[in-house]
C-alpha cells in the first residue's frame, strides 16, 4: 500500500469517526460534552474571567481618560456660556434701561453710550463716554438715564464725549416742583446735593419730587431731577427761597447713559 | 509531552482571548494554530489523528456535538500535508498560502459535519462574517505565534 493512500485511508476513517461520533451523540447532545466541559471549565475558566477582567480594567482607564477630555470640554464649554450669559444681561439691562426712558420720558434716544470714566478732580463733576461724533453725539444734547437727569454734553471727539452733569459747579437746570407750583434754578453743589433756588411763595417741603422744567431750552421737561431734601429758613427780605435737593441719579454708579436730541 | 503542553497553553490563552474580546471581534483560532504546528513538526501518520484528537477535546470542552471540530481541524492539517508539498512553509508567502488553505479546509470540515447533522444554522451564508474575520485575525497573529513557537521550541521541522 502506497502511502499516498495510506495517508488517504486515514484520512477517510478518521472523517467517518468524527461523522459517526457527531451522529451519534446527535440525540444526547449537549448531555455529553455538557458534563465533561462542566468538569473542565473551571481549568479554562480561570483564563477567560481573566481576559473578561482585562477587558473591563481597559475600558475603564480608556472611559476615564474620555470623561477627563470630556470634562475639560464641557468646562471650556461653561466658560464660555457664562461669558455669553453675562453679555446678554447686560446687554438686556441696557435695553431695559433704553426702554424705560422711552416709555418714562417720552424722548428720542439717540444713543446709549457707555460711562468710561469720571473727572478724577472731584471739582467738577464730570464724566466721560466710550461714545462721540461718529455715534451721533453732539455738543448740547441732554444726557440722562433710568432714575432721572444725568447732564448735557459739553464736549465732543470722534469717538468720546464729555458730559456735564447737573452737580458739576456750572451746571444750570431749569425745574420744577412737582406737587406744587413754583419754578427755579438749580446749581451744583458737589459733591453729592443740588442747591435749587425757587420763589418764596413756593409751598415745598423735604419729600417733594423735582424735575425739568422748560425754562431755559436746554432739557426736555419733565425728566426727574430729584427730591428736596431741606428746605433752608427764609431770610427776612430774601427773593429766593433756597432747598437742597439730592439727585435721583447716583452719578459713580453710571455704567451707561441714553444721549436724548436736543431740544 | 511537548504537544499536551502546547495543546493546554493554546486552549488556556484562547479562553483569554475569548474573555479579552467578548462578543464584538472572533478571536484569531489559536488551537487551530497550535494544530499546525504540531502537525508541521510531525509526520501525517501522527499529525492527523492528533489533529482530530484536539478537535475532539475542543469539541468536549465547548459542549458541542463531538465530531464537529474534530473533523475540521483534521482536514486543515491534511490540507497542510498536502499543500505544503506544492510551496514551501519557510518562506512567508508559502506559508501564507498554506495557512489560508488549511484554514478554508478546517470550515469546510466544520461545514460538512453541520451539514450532516441538519444543523439549518451552521451554514456559509449564516457564517461568513464570523469566518472572515476569524481568518483575517488568525492569519494576523500567525507569524507572531510561529515565532514564539520556534524560541520556544527551537524550530520546528518537518
Amino acid at each position: 500500500m502506497s502511502e499516498t493512500l495510506l495517508r488517504r485511508f486515514l484520512l477517510s476513517g478518521l472523517l467517518l469517526l468524527g461523522i459517526f461520533l457527531a451522529t451519534i451523540t446527535r440525540q444526547s447532545a449537549p448531555t455529553l460534552p455538557g458534563e465533561f466541559a462542566a468538569s473542565i471549565a473551571p481549568l479554562f475558566g480561570l483564563s477567560y474571567r481573566l481576559g473578561q477582567n482585562t477587558k473591563a480594567s481597559l475600558a475603564a482607564f480608556f472611559d476615564r481618560r474620555d470623561l477627563r477630555a470630556e470634562q475639560r470640554r464641557l468646562q471650556a464649554e461653561l466658560q464660555l456660556l457664562r461669558q455669553e450669559n453675562q453679555r446678554l444681561t447686560l446687554e438686556n439691562r441696557r435695553l431695559q434701561a433704553t426702554l424705560r426712558v422711552q416709555a418714562v420720558q417720552g424722548l428720542g434716544v439717540v444713543a446709549v453710550a457707555p460711562v468710561i470714566n469720571d473727572d478724577a478732580s472731584g471739582l467738577y463733576q464730570r464724566l466721560f463716554l466710550g461714545a462721540g461724533a461718529a455715534q451721533g453725539l453732539r455738543v448740547g444734547m441732554p444726557v440722562t438715564s433710568m432714575e432721572g437727569l444725568v447732564g448735557v454734553i459739553t464736549e465732543v471727539t470722534p469717538n468720546g464725549a464729555v458730559v456735564r452733569t447737573i452737580l458739576d459747579p456750572e451746571s444750570r437746570v431749569g425745574v420744577r416742583l412737582v406737587s406744587t407750583p413754583g419754578r427755579g434754578i438749580a446749581y451744583g453743589a458737589p459733591p453729592r446735593m443740588l442747591r435749587v433756588e425757587i420763589a418764596p411763595e413756593a409751598n415745598v417741603k423735604p419729600g417733594d419730587k423735582v424735575v425739568t422744567g422748560a425754562l431755559q431750552g436746554l432739557y426736555p421737561a419733565g425728566i426727574t431731577v430729584g427730591t428736596v431734601e431741606q428746605v433752608l429758613p427764609v431770610p427776612p427780605g430774601a427773593l429766593k427761597k433756597v432747598l437742597l435737593v439730592r439727585p435721583a441719579v447716583q452719578l459713580s454708579l453710571l455704567e451707561e447713559v441714553q444721549v436724548l436730541r436736543p431740544l | 509531552m511537548r504537544p499536551i503542553l502546547v495543546i493546554a497553553f493554546a486552549f488556556v490563552l484562547q479562553s483569554f482571548l475569548s474573555g479579552l474580546l467578548g462578543d464584538t471581534i472572533p478571536p484569531p483560532d489559536l488551537i487551530y494554530l497550535a494544530t499546525l504546528l504540531l502537525s508541521a513538526s510531525s509526520s501525517p501518520y501522527f499529525g492527523l489523528p492528533l489533529a482530530f484528537s484536539v478537535g475532539l477535546l475542543q469539541d468536549l470542552l465547548s459542549a458541542g456535538y463531538p465530531g464537529l471540530h474534530a473533523v475540521g481541524l483534521l482536514l486543515a492539517a491534511y490540507a497542510y500535508y498536502r499543500l505544503s508539498r506544492l510551496v514551501h512553509w519557510d518562506v512567508p508567502a508559502g506559508q501564507m498560502v498554506i495557512l489560508g488553505g488549511s484554514f478554508v479546509a478546517k470550515w469546510l470540515g466544520i461545514i460538512l459535519v453541520a451539514l450532516w447533522l441538519r444543523l439549518g444554522q451552521f451554514n456559509p451564508l449564516n457564517l461568513w462574517s464570523v469566518i472572515m474575520a476569524e481568518m483575517l485575525f488568525t492569519i494576523l497573529v500567525a507569524p507572531l505565534v510561529f515565532r514564539l513557537y520556534r524560541r520556544l521550541y527551537a524550530g520546528p521541522s518537518r
